[in-house]
């Protein structure tokens, strides 16, 4: 800080637009980001790329004070600014626009634009609204956006949304010199007419305002930035200009270092027990989310869904459990076929699922250990004789399943919402385990799990494989994806692209997984 | 602008913490509050009137303290699972105005048969209006309490019903064992056997999987539906028994009689440490909040303190329990 203030003094070169120095987050013992420092001058474009997980979104919750930092300071055109104030954040110049749009729906586009900053008479204290009309679609002929500024924002489809979100971005920034706007997966969900409006709003704003552009989509970045970042398991580990780096470096500094074998115990990883299905989606189809879809699984058989957030690998896996309905499609498991299936059905046809977010789908919070995990197993502890639950059978049954998914400490009356991360995982785990189920669906199961926790869930799916039941595996790591699978299925915008087979003696690189997604 | 951002900071790292300061305070405040109001109440009026420790001081909790708790027991079932009932008054006033109305003509047993199935089906309306129209609980068993109001008046054509009130009479206020009228007996079963089906029965610890997390419960395979009417139409079957024994103790059908209790059983839900964001507490803890309501109310009436004064500390316990039983991390905004 002193030194950028003598730097202003001095009138030397002028303090960057965002410079972030040392920070580091963790959440329980895993480290989401750890020592990144970022510099962006003002008028800069400057690209983050990195996998599901490597920590860009930390970084990007950070820059916009929604998370905050362990340790490290933010500092906005040389001004430190309080971490972890949204409001601080925002009034520095930092706006956002996001996959989640923020836009109210209700309202039309030019309220939208002008939410929270309305113009007013100063005398009456009314809205004027004539101006704030003509003002917004000035705006929107400038930047040569087509849609009707009077329009609700409910009426138009997403693509238009999101134009919408970052004209007001831009908007927001049009008072105020040396605005930052961060664009965190913008053109996940346009077409590539609709990215190429994206494209030249940003240029054409980028005269002034500065851009931090998050993307999976490697030749947007190429396109339109002058500089990347590539951020790996919690590090910014390289950034370089853009035209001395190819699609093929970016993906390679993606990957990080290498795993050892033992890591994803492949001694221990068979693969399918008989070429006999034990599940089969056929023509599957859910709008807005995969088109098409057919999806194989064998006895013993681990099917990895690799694909970027938003390719529809979490929703196949729902769609499986029930818990999303499919538009078309069907469903066959040991024999039986359903067209339509609630969780309820998909439980008594051998499905157990294991949902993407614990605390949010899975635990019940202020429930113990042991009721959490005796939720999925009630019908099996009902006394003989009364319909009443038998405690003692219920106590065996936890206690031998918290032996089994390594609880520590071992204590079936703790409350789960106290628990870490990782035992709280392995309670959810401990629902798919009893009973040796057909199928079981692991979407992200090691989310927000430490290293420790994850090799033990590695070897939990191993031993169920073992024991014939078909699993499905979403993660945001390719690289578990590659370690645990024995197949891999790529989505890529809801449709598969292909499949790559994965045996412990002959894995693909990531890299090859990488292209196809 | 140095120490106004370190003081900013300061701030924010003491937020957490001082948060989980206030859960752990919340979490012993569920478990103890209720028995330490008991005791210091207990302690207080006894002090200051000697004569709250008489004989006919302890009947009268007991006579009181028996409809309170069955009025409240009959609204936590909803509650746990995360919805309300505000109906619950309602459909024991026409629980007992059903008793007292049918009577004369069918007799004791047949009426209460009767209005045992009428209050349970006003239970399964309100759960099916909740869960078809997905309107929130607290506002259809609102609508409820005032078409339930409306068909008691009816009925009774606003005034109090007169009826044979033999057998009913020495069914709730007769004493089988010296001393406890048969009220309370009728209380202390009906909590027994709810505290039973919460906890160790599969519907039991459905509802509380439901109140505790509906989308995990659905997710784990639960028919959530089941189990928020089977929730509901408890609590309507819990209602005519309070109905019942309101009627047996005024020894005439009053319309509207049982509405005023419903801040009171709300009160001693929360009291007892039934958090209104659902899946935490149980009826066990229900019969302790009403002891609690029970015990206050009555010791104000031997201090003759004025009743309005009475409605004002209602209204006061609630939020103050409120407060301590729920959950903040269900509503974004704080936190």
């Amino acid at each position: 800080m002193s030194v950028t203030d003598t730097g202003q003094a001095g009138g030397a070169a002028p303090a960057p637009a965002l410079d972030c120095v040392g920070l580091s987050k963790r959440y329980g013992a895993v480290h989401a980001l750890d020592q990144a420092s970022l510099r962006i001058e003002t008028g800069e474009v400057v690209g983050l790329v990195g996998q599901n997980g490597a920590g860009k979104s930390t970084l990007v919750n950070i820059i916009c004070g929604v998370v905050t930092p362990d340790e490290g300071t933010v500092a906005i055109h040389g001004k430190p600014v309080p971490t972890g104030h949204p409001r601080a954040m925002s009034e520095a110049g930092i706006a956002v626009v996001s996959q989640e749009q923020s836009l109210v729906e209700q309202l039309t586009v030019w309220e939208n634009i002008y939410l929270g900053r309305e113009l007013t008479d100063p005398r009456s204290g009314l809205l004027r609204r004539a101006a704030m009309k003509a003002g917004a679609a000035a705006m929107f002929t400038r930047l040569g956006i087509g849609i009707d500024t009077g329009a609700l924002v409910s009426d138009l489809p997403f693509a238009s949304r999101q134009l919408v979100e970052i004209a007001r971005a831009i908007h927001q920034s049009d008072g105020k010199a040396g605005a930052i706007l961060v664009l965190d997966e913008p053109t996940s969900g346009l077409s590539p007419r609709e990215t190429e409006v994206l494209f030249s709003l940003i240029r054409q704003a980028s005269g002034g305002a500065t851009f931090l552009f998050v993307s999976h989509v490697l030749p947007d970045i190429l396109s339109l930035c002058s500089r990347v970042v590539v951020c790996t398991n919690g590090h910014l580990v390289a950034d370089r200009a853009v035209g001395d780096v190819t699609e093929r470096d970016l993906h390679e500094l993606m990957i990080g270092r290498a795993r050892s074998t033992d890591y994803y115990a492949l001694d221990r990883q068979g693969s399918a027990i008989s070429d006999d299905l034990v599940l089969e989606l056929t023509d599957g189809q859910k709008s807005g989310a995969f088109t098409d879809v057919h999806l194989t699984v064998r006895h013993g058989e681990v099917v990895g869904l690799a694909g970027i957030i938003g390719s529809g690998t979490s929703e196949v896996a729902a769609a499986i459990a029930g818990a999303l309905t499919l538009d078309a499609g069907h469903l066959t498991v040991g024999g039986q076929t359903r067209r339509r299936w609630s969780v309820h059905d998909a439980i008594a046809l051998g499905i157990r699922y294991l949902p993407p977010e614990r605390r949010r789908d899975a635990l019940f919070p202020h429930a113990s250990v042991a009721h959490n995990i005796a939720i999925s197993y009630l019908g099996d502890i009902r006394m003989s004789k009364a319909p009443l639950l038998d405690g003692g059978r219920e106590s065996r049954l936890v206690s031998r399943l918290i032996e089994q998914i390594g609880l520590r400490p071992p204590d079936p009356n703790r409350m789960v919402g106290e628990l870490s991360g990782g035992n709280q995982q392995k309670v959810v785990f401990a629902r798919l385990l009893a009973d040796g189920c057909a199928v079981a669906i692991l979407d992200n199961p090691t989310r927000g799990v430490d290293v420790g926790t994850r090799e033990e869930i590695y070897a939990m799916v191993r031993e169920l494989a073992s024991t014939g039941t078909g699993v499905i595996l979403t993660s945001e790591s390719i690289e578990e994806l590659i370690g645990l699978s024995d197949r891999l299925v790529v989505l890529r915008s809801g449709a598969v692209v292909t499949e790559i087979p994965s045996p412990p003696q002959a894995k693909p690189t990531e890299l090859e997984v990488l292209a196809c997604m | 602008m140095k120490t106004s951002n370190s003081k900013a900071e300061a701030r924010l790292t003491a937020s957490s913490p001082g948060g989980d300061a206030l859960d752990a305070v919340r979490k012993g405040a569920r478990s103890f509050l209720p028995v330490l109001a008991l005791v210091v109440l207990f302690a207080f009026f006894s002090i200051m009137r000697p004569t709250f420790l008489s004989v006919a001081s302890f009947q009268n909790i007991m006579r009181q303290g028996a409809f309170l708790t069955l009025l409240a027991l009959a609204g936590t079932t909803a509650i746990l699972t995360g919805a309300i009932d505000l109906s619950v008054a309602a459909n024991a006033t026409l629980g007992g105005i059903l008793v007292a109305d049918l009577t004369g003509s069918i007799g004791i047993w047949p009426a209460i048969g009767v209005a045992l199935i009428a209050c349970s089906v006003v239970g399964l309306v309100n759960a099916l209006v909740v869960i078809w129209l997905r309107v929130p609980s607290f506002l259809v068993t609102l609508g409820m309490l005032s078409v339930l109001d409306g068909i008691s008046n009816q009925i009774s054509g606003g005034s109090p019903i007169e009826f044979p009130t033999g057998t009913l009479s020495t069914l709730v206020n007769e004493q089988s064992i010296p001393g406890v009228p048969n009220a309370a007996l009728i209380a202390v079963v009906v909590v027994v056997i709810m505290t039973v089906l919460v906890f160790l029965t599969k519907l039991g610890r459905y509802i509380m999987a439901v109140g505790g997390n509906e989308r995990a419960a659905l997710l784990a395979g639960i028919p959530i539906n089941r189990v928020k009417i089977s929730s509901f139409i408890l609590g309507g079957l819990i209602a005519a028994i309070a109905g019942v024994v309101f009627t047996g103790q005024a020894l005439n059908g009053v319309p509207e009689g049982a509405d005023p209790s419903l801040l009171a059983s709300i009160a001693a839900i929360v009291v007892g440490g039934t958090a209104l964001s659902g899946g935490v507490g149980g009826p066990h803890r229900t019969l302790l909040g009403a002891l609690v309501i029970i015990v206050l109310s009555s010791g104000m009436d031997i201090m003759s303190i004025n009743p309005y004064v009475e409605s004002i500390v209602y209204g006061l316990v609630v939020i103050a329990a409120v407060a301590v039983t729920i959950d903040r991390r269900r509503y974004g905004a704080i936190r």
